[in-house]
């Protein structure tokens, strides 16, 4: 008893089971978050302590209805069990009060690999009111685990039964599941006379149906199946065989668990409330459904943009403070500069897009906790699929107003890879928040404030269309992928729809503290490593830069109103710039704005801070200096004003169309798995934007 | 009978599910022969299809609501009551 123990254990469970909270009670904050080699799906896992000083570390893997994966996150949990195994010494299985049956499945398929199990029946406080009733030791005599009923919700309200949610208990309970030998029942199926008599003798030593899994999923596993296991990889195949065989699987199991549950389980029917079939009557009505779903989608869109607006004004100033503070204690040299104009501005320019990006999260997390997303996916299924989407594109398409990158990853729940594909490449088409900065500006610029019909205001107006043909390019690139797009597999929409329920607290903050990460450090570290990059060209450049300081009235006569703008010119960025004027004049831009769309690559809103020190207007801060500044520039190609209404509109949709962030096309590498994709994106947006650009200049000027 | 036919909270029982090639994971979520199932709600454009199927809540496409079989229960909702 005196050694101390150390144990590994996996927490699986159905989706819906409230086992992702049930981590969190049990870890609290101690957990750590990494990635699963080649994909980015998050790899949770938290310690506790036993009374006794045992060290349990808990790994929380995605949720899943069964062992054969049918989405990305899902893989997640057989490669974990199967391939990575050697590290887990148990397996804690979380079920569902409410369906215990569907979820013993997943108990079953885990038991048959060999793992030790152990199960905990979550959300035991709706039993009473449900009028269900558990015969929790005889349950655990019949599994041959150890059973515990517990609450992941209930701490202390709850108290007349058992304090905290028996949370303390079951962390006790956890060292019993190596007691007893675990069981395996999969050998006694009778599934024989089948390819499953083959797959035996070739690993004698493994549990059966680990083998049988690493065969029936093997189009899972890629080169890892044929390295560890190459005489499995090597059989025939014969899948309309196979998929009788696993059908036949599930009838054996679900025979099994019948019996099982026929003495332990008991439930009075007349005790359920319906409650959450009656709130579906009017959030999923033909047509109140709709309307209700369009008004919480504009509150929600109302609360952030009115919302956001506060933090970020405050990240701008004290970002330029700070800035302007440095400038002065610190010795005015290169590093100096890099640190303010590289390093600490890039910096800022990825934290002003965290409070928007973060009540988006925050409303869509709240949504999900509560069990509405579901019910979005429902009604919006039908209107979505002939694009080729399903109705849990509207979870990525949603995020990609905020940002692209967070919302390419939450496109790993589609089932489906086709849609879920479709769904990643046409997101970036969603207007960013990114955009809205290089919007605002030009709008203001080129469009008169001027009300249409005596309430819309026309600069509104605008912008409400450039969001709108964001989001029909994306539905029309949706159309033509679809009918490009060859899928394997054929569409098929099983979707569960949870239980309404009050949104619990912690969850919602842990998954905005998820995607904020996934924004900052994933799209953050390209931004920052772009403004770093991009600050070294602005200011370095051949002969005629190095020379400006000693010239100081060249610079007037050419036309710059201060040095800053004569050495931007002559910056290798300045000449960058004038390398491409052939290529935009047509789109009726000079050199000057070439340079902010090269800066835009680090991120959109680059835009307007470049122009500024192009246009040698000193405050960024302003606005109104940097508006009257760009209203009486003059292009030096044509002598005539630069930003004219045609130059703006042919501004406005290169920015709605061009793919100009990196970090948008590093993500959809990672989730694609291959360049192929982002560089089709890449060339396909951008080429769309030259062409509309060019379009509406040569029609408008 | 199939499953697209139910009326509105009309109960019915599956069969025949095995036979069909169907998803497993339709039948990993409870959906197998001899299950209860009640028509809840359908979406705006009529599909997905929104049922109780055992003790589950599940949302189904058309291409799985056309094929799956079930016999209506004849009174089965009042004799409980």
């Amino acid at each position: 008893m005196a050694q101390k123990k150390k144990y590994k254990i996996a927490l699986i469970g159905n989706p819906n089971t409230g086992k992702t909270s049930l981590f969190n009670k049990l870890t609290g904050l101690h957990k750590k978050i990494g990635n699963y080699p080649g994909i980015t799906v998050n790899r949770v896992t938290g310690h506790f302590t036993l009374d006794d000083g045992t060290a349990i570390e808990l790994i929380d893997l995605p949720g899943t209805y069964s062992l054969h994966p049918t989405s990305k996150d899902e893989e997640v949990v057989l490669k974990e069990l199967l391939i990575n195994r050697e590290g887990i010494d148990g397996v804690l299985v979380v079920a569902d009060v409410n369906n215990l049956k569907r979820n013993l499945i997943l108990l079953k398929e885990i038991q048959d690999l060999g793992f030790p199990v152990m199960l905990a029946i979550n959300m035991c406080d709706e039993m009473q009111k449900k009028g269900i009733k558990i015969d929790v030791d005889k349950l655990s005599e019949l599994l041959q685990i150890p059973v515990i009923l517990v609450s992941a919700k209930k701490s202390k309200a709850n108290g007349q039964k058992s304090g905290k949610g028996r949370i303390h208990e079951m962390k006790e309970m956890i060292p019993q599941m190596f007691k007893k030998p675990s069981k395996r029942y999969f050998e006694n199926y009778g599934l024989t006379g089948t390819n499953i008599d083959f797959i035996k003798p070739l690993y004698p030593d493994e549990p059966l149906y680990k083998l049988w899994l690493l065969y029936t999923e093997q189009d899972k596993f890629g080169n890892e199946l044929q390295t560890k296991y190459p005489a499995i990889s090597d059989l025939p195949f014969d899948r309309n065989l196979i998929k009788r065989l696993l059908q036949k699987e599930v009838i054996k199991r679900y025979k099994d668990i019948n019996r099982i549950l026929k003495e332990t389980y008991h439930i009075d029917k007349s005790q359920a409330t319906g409650l959450t079939e009656r709130i579906d009557r009017v959030l999923l009505h033909k047509v109140w459904g709709i309307f209700i779903f369009i008004f919480i989608m504009f509150s929600v869109f109302q609360a952030i943009y009115s919302w956001a607006t506060i933090p970020m004004d405050w990240i701008d100033v004290s970002f330029s403070q700070l800035n302007a503070y440095l400038k002065t204690v610190l010795p005015d040299n290169q590093l100096t500069a890099l640190l303010t104009e590289g390093v600490i501005s890039g910096i800022a320019g990825v934290l002003i897009f965290v409070p928007q990006i973060t009540l988006l999260f925050l409303f869509i997390s709240l949504l999900e906790e509560m069990g509405y997303m579901s019910r979005v996916v429902f009604l919006m299924d039908r209107f979505m699929q002939p694009f080729g989407l399903s109705g849990k594109s509207v979870v990525p398409l949603l995020s990609g107003t905020a940002c692209a990158v967070p919302a390419i990853m939450s496109a790993r729940t589609i089932e489906n890879s086709k849609e879920r594909l479709i769904s990643m490449l046409v997101t970036p088409f969603m207007t960013c928040s990114a955009r809205l900065p290089v919007y605002t500006i030009i709008i203001a610029l080129v469009i008169p404030q001027k009300d249409m019909a005596g309430f819309i205001n026309l600069q509104g107006l605008v912008l409400f269309a450039l969001y709108f043909l964001g989001f029909s390019s994306a539905l029309l690139l949706a159309f033509g992928l679809n009918k490009i797009i060859k899928s394997k597999y054929k569409r098929y929409f099983i979707l569960e729809m949870p239980e309404y329920k009050p949104p619990i607290a912690k969850n919602v903050f842990i998954t905005v503290w998820d995607h904020v990460k996934a924004f900052v450090f994933g799209a953050g570290k390209i931004i920052v490593a772009f403004s770093i990059i991009l600050w070294f060209l602005a200011t370095h450049g051949g002969e005629k830069f190095q020379n400006a300081g000693n010239n100081f009235t060249q610079y007037q006569e050419s036309g710059h109103l201060n040095l800053e703008s004569y050495k931007l010119e002559h910056s290798y960025l300045g000449q960058m710039g004038k390398t491409i004027e052939p290529v935009i004049k047509p789109l009726g831009y000079d050199w000057k704005i070439g340079i902010a769309l090269l800066t835009s690559f680090a991120a959109r809103e680059v835009f307007v801070s470049t122009l500024s020190t192009i246009y040698s207007v000193g405050n960024t801060d302003d606005d109104q200096g940097l508006r009257d500044r760009m209203a009486n520039e003059k292009n030096h190609l044509t002598g005539k004003k630069t930003f004219t209404f045609a130059t703006g509109i042919s501004l406005l949709l290169f920015y709605a169309f061009a793919m100009q962030c990196f970090s948008t096309l590093a993500t959809l590498r990672n989730e694609t798995k291959t360049w192929k994709w982002p560089v089709i994106v890449f060339f396909y947006m951008t080429g769309l934007a030259y062409l509309s650009a060019v379009a509406a200049y040569q029609l408008l000027k | 009978m199939k499953l697209k036919d139910l009326k509105k909270h009309q109960k019915a029982v599956i069969v025949n599910c095995q036979e069909k090639q169907l998803p497993l994971k339709l039948m990993e979520m409870g959906c197998v022969d001899g299950v209860e199932v009640t028509l809840i709600n359908k979406a705006p454009l009529g599909t997905p299809l929104y049922f109780i199927i055992g003790d589950s809540r599940i949302a189904l496409g058309k291409e799985i609501v056309n094929e799956i079989d079930v016999e209506p229960v004849k009174n089965g909702a009042e004799k409980k009551v």
